[in-house]
């Protein structure tokens, strides 16, 4: 069922069973799971079906960190959320990313990797992946392609999926707009949450619109579904009750913003020419990159991370991400990336290079784990959006251990090239370079994977939310996606993030059964 | 120039393609001693003399002739290599590079990551 929140009474009050706050990837996932069920469920978006540029200035902001991506545009504030324009690659976190590990502070989730990946396989028809396989040995057979011969122990082939990439908004809305017991609101934007008077449950939230209309939503449930930078942006301007904002007593909220930084960082050169097809992103079929094990990143001590490997004319060429995404209007950011983006220059490349055989020299991209960092955080500015919350502020920080692994997987690519007597690899002087121990921002970008602003923990004093997502001391507020991520991995994070929320969803289902 | 002659030609030069020193010589008059096989198919021959700098500005203790070449004529279990040809030396102290880059002893000169053996087959190279 659908209604725009715009065109209702003003001052209504909706009521439910289950209250989700935004309709992307990880609130829609929750909330076909419902689709159904006995239970009302309020879904609530701030945009509409399709991008409004008055709803996405609602995001716009401030950047006062490392250099990154206007505010207003690395997000999309509509039904579908950031699927509208995501790439769709999908890759599994690893067992050591759910660890905690001694060289990393602050590492450690208080769920383990079997937690998550049993809500794996349940992901792939959400995302229109292929079979449920992360063997590259099964994608080496199927595709009859040849892996290069390293030592396992030390690099291994991380294999990619790709989504088409599902674009939720257009997949799920027939599916939401129909269902008898989901209620879709769009034009429907969270402006506070109410707690009641001793901030031990969410009373209420406030949703307002550009049409002057505000309403109050209440349910027995409430999800927090808006990804890292509005989820923490939320908590801390509902501070009417709780003075720090919501869930923020110990001053976590917005804390540990974290992204996965991406360098080119080395040239391999080969002794033979090889189009490393197993390697190639051609969006068509399932892909490794090379990642470094456990083993090397617990004897190094280092961050997971992983290397792509492309034509070295085009890494030579290759703008970065930070430089092609520079528009505050989302669609222009999209245009010029693909201007600029190998994706596009992909059939060019192919039709003049790839069976010329000439390519014995790759480049590498290295995308690496960020070291959590709480003061790489995102905090309220001054200013205010039109609907009267304060926007955000985002201070994206790095740390040593960044570098240090950014350096390291070069190094050990470099030996395992060796080892394996196929070629050498060269790293460039920002890699190397002794006398700093952080990469100048203009050899880094991001990857528009916001993480970590609402980490999960056991401790309260640690994190925002506990092992099932449920924020500390507060007994009906939930958060999902990637926001609870107490560390990101070295993969993209949508498929990781629709994991955790289905089994968020699973979770409340049993709550719900036995309360009611 | 034809479109296609035109884009071969210029990602060769974008690439940056350095005249490999390994091409320019015939494989008969490679000395193995300063010559990596690897390493001189991607660099050139000034590359090739500034690592060997390189090198010896950070290993001062190995900065002569002699000793260079005695060890990179010492296997890994410190045994002399020994052979009656050019080509025997060469297979062998190409093993010694191989077994280096498997046993992590590397350098990083000039950014490329070299086995130790090749770094002093630099130096001893930038030393003639």
């Amino acid at each position: 069922m659908h209604i725009d929140a715009r065109s209702i009474d003003d001052q209504s009050v909706i009521e439910g069973d289950i209250c989700i706050i935004g309709a992307g990837a990880t609130g829609l996932s929750i909330a076909l799971e419902w689709d159904n069920s006995p239970y009302k469920v309020i879904l609530l978006e701030g945009g509409g079906f399709d991008y409004d540029d008055k709803v996405q200035e609602l995001y716009n902001g401030k950047i006062t960190g490392h250099p990154y991506f206007p505010m207003k545009s690395s997000r999309l504030h509509y039904f579908g959320g950031s699927t509208g324009h995501w790439g769709g690659m999908c890759s599994t976190f690893d067992e050591i990313d759910f660890l905690k590990r001694d060289w990393v502070d602050y590492s450690g989730w208080p769920v383990t990797y079997k937690d998550i990946e049993s809500f794996y396989p349940r992901v792939h028809p959400i995302l229109d992946l292929g079979p449920y396989e992360w063997d590259a040995k099964y994608w080496e057979e199927k595709n009859a392609l040849k892996r290069l011969p390293f030592d396992d122990n030390v690099i291994w082939d991380k294999m990619w999926q790709f989504s088409p990439p599902t674009r939720f908004g257009t997949k799920y809305k027939d599916a939401i707009v129909n269902s008898k017991n989901i209620h879709l609101y769009t034009y429907a934007n969270v402006v506070d949450i109410s707690a009641v008077e001793n901030v031990s449950a969410v009373k209420e939230v406030i949703v307002k619109n550009y049409a002057g209309k505000q309403h109050t939503v209440k349910a027995k449930y409430f999800i927090l579904a808006c990804c890292s930078i509005q989820n923490s942006r939320l908590l801390l301007a509902s501070n009417k009750q709780a003075p720090a904002g919501l869930g923020n007593d110990n001053d976590v909220v917005g804390r540990f913003f974290m992204e996965h930084p991406h360098y080119e960082s080395g040239e391999l050169w080969l002794k033979e020419s090889n189009p490393l097809a197993f390697y190639e992103m051609n969006g068509l079929r399932p892909r490794a990159e090379l990642a470094i094990s456990k083993k090397m990143q617990e004897k190094l001590k280092i961050l997971n991370a992983t290397i792509s490997l492309m034509p070295l004319e085009f890494t030579k060429n290759k703008i970065s991400n930070i430089k092609m995404w520079t528009y505050d209007d989302p669609r222009k950011s999209m245009d010029s990336t693909h201007k600029y983006s190998t994706y596009d220059k992909r059939n060019f490349f192919d039709r003049h290079f790839m069976k010329s055989k000439l390519y014995k020299a790759y480049g590498f991209i290295t995308g690496i784990e960020q070291a959590p960092n709480p003061l790489s955080r995102v905090v309220l500015s001054d200013e205010k959006d039109a609907l009267g919350v304060p926007c955000a502020n985002l201070d994206w920080k790095m740390s040593p251990l960044d570098k240090k692994t950014v350096f390291k997987i070069s190094e050990i690519l470099g030996q395992q090239v060796g080892a394996a007597g196929i070629g050498r690899v060269r790293l460039p002087q920002f890699i190397i370079d002794e006398k700093t121990d952080s990469i100048p921002p203009n050899y880094v970008s991001g990857s528009w994977h916001h993480m970590g602003t609402t980490r999960m923990s056991d401790n309260p004093k640690d994190g925002v939310v506990d092992a099932n997502c449920k924020v500390h001391g507060i007994s009906n507020l939930y958060i999902t996606g990637a926001s609870c991520f107490p560390t990101g991995g070295a993969v993209n994070p949508t498929y990781t993030a629709v994991a955790v929320s289905l089994r968020l969803s699973d979770y409340l289902k049993e709550k719900i059964k036995i309360i009611t | 120039m034809k479109r296609r002659a035109f884009i071969f030609t210029a990602s060769v030069v974008a690439v940056g393609l350095p005249v490999a020193y390994y091409i320019k010589k015939s494989r008969s008059e490679i000395n193995p001693l300063t010559t990596s096989d690897f390493l001189s198919r991607f660099c050139d021959e000034q590359t090739i003399r500034d690592i060997g700098i390189k090198y010896r500005s950070i290993v001062p203790s190995e900065n002569e002739k002699q000793k260079l070449t005695a060890l990179i004529l010492t296997d890994l279990n410190g045994e002399k290599i020994k052979s009656s040809n050019r080509s025997g030396v060469a297979n062998l102290v190409a093993k010694k590079n191989h077994e280096e880059f498997s046993a992590f002893q590397t350098i990083i000169l000039q950014g490329w990551v070299i086995s130790i053996t090749e770094a002093r087959q630099c130096a001893l190279f930038s030393l003639s």
